[in-house]
């Protein structure tokens, strides 16, 4: 019995997965963040995060916004709109599982 | 596990973690310095125009401290980051704050001005600066969702009332080291454990 057969399939596991978790909450609350700002807050270190942002940029679920800063380069990251849906979606299912446990 | 679910708790965390580089302690016990050299040019110098110097020298330095140490050490150091509309709308109402505070003083002094004779009660003016200004900064501290600053409004308010009660500008000094001092200690902890992050 692997982890995956355990998880309900309607489970969001690209979301589910605890590091992109951690992002995807993150970038729920704000508008838009930089990597920085993500590895201080997730403690995911650069190449780990970079690794789960294409993930989850494959998915739609992130947008990576790139300009110019003081004629420097600037990345910001932020939630699309299926991502919000998404993650929203994957909260209420895992609350609705949580609660549903008997005590 | 708990983090990602209760979501309000996660973004008012990672909000308040700003407040960790003590730069917003060192602006508003600057703010407290300018007062003590307002009062400190008027007394001893008869030229009263340096005292508006001093005062204005000092306010804009701690303005331009909290933009640039901010943008050239906080960032680099915690990321930059577009907090949601409700944050925008609460620095909007800050400033809605301090405008109303504006208009009040300003009513007040006009009506003292045309009644001279009116409100003559000085324990009772000095007590009510007080309680105003610890009043409008406790509001900022609330918009501005920085619990050390309803400590600076307590600090803020008991040091205008001691001021004018007691006849002693040096309690501006006083009230502007007991919140640099620390803001300081805050500062340099937050350079030496919180090292900029190079993109790799």
């Amino acid at each position: 019995m692997t982890a995956d057969n355990v998880i309900p399939p309607e489970i969001d596991k690209l979301i589910h997965e605890p590091a992109r978790l951690l992002m995807m909450a993150h970038l729920y609350v704000v508008e838009k963040a930089d990597f920085t700002y993500l590895m201080r807050q997730t403690g995911l270190t650069w190449g780990n995060l970079s690794s789960h942002m294409s993930k989850l940029e494959e998915a739609g679920y992130i947008e990576v916004i790139k300009s110019f800063q003081d004629k420097r380069p600037n990345t910001m990251l932020a939630l699309t709109k299926n991502g919000r849906t998404a993650f929203n979606e994957y909260r209420q299912q895992m609350l609705g599982m949580l609660n549903s446990i008997p005590d | 596990m708990n983090a990602p679910f209760n979501l309000k708790e996660l973004e008012q965390k990672a909000f308040r973690s700003f407040y960790q580089d003590g730069i917003w302690d060192i602006f508003f016990g600057l703010m407290m310095l300018a007062m003590y050299a307002f009062t400190f040019f008027n007394d001893n110098f008869e030229n009263k125009a340096l005292r508006i110097l001093a005062l204005v020298f000092i306010e804009i330095a701690a303005m331009f401290f909290l933009i640039y140490a901010k943008k050239l050490i906080t960032t680099p150091r915690l990321g930059q980051v577009v907090f949601g509309e409700k944050r925008r709308k609460n620095l909007l109402n800050i400033f809605l704050t301090n405008l109303a505070s504006v208009i009040v003083l300003a009513a007040w002094f006009a009506y003292k001005t045309a009644h001279p004779s009116a409100l003559d009660n000085d324990t009772l003016i000095s007590i009510s600066l007080g309680v105003w200004i610890t009043f409008i900064t406790s509001v900022m501290a609330y918009f501005l969702d920085f619990n050390r600053l309803y400590i600076y409004a307590l600090i803020y308010g008991a040091t205008f009332t001691a001021v004018l009660l007691l006849g002693l500008p040096i309690l501006f000094l006083a009230a502007a080291l007991l919140i640099l001092i620390p803001g300081g200690v805050i500062f340099f902890r937050f350079l030496s454990t919180t090292k900029p992050i190079r993109e790799e």
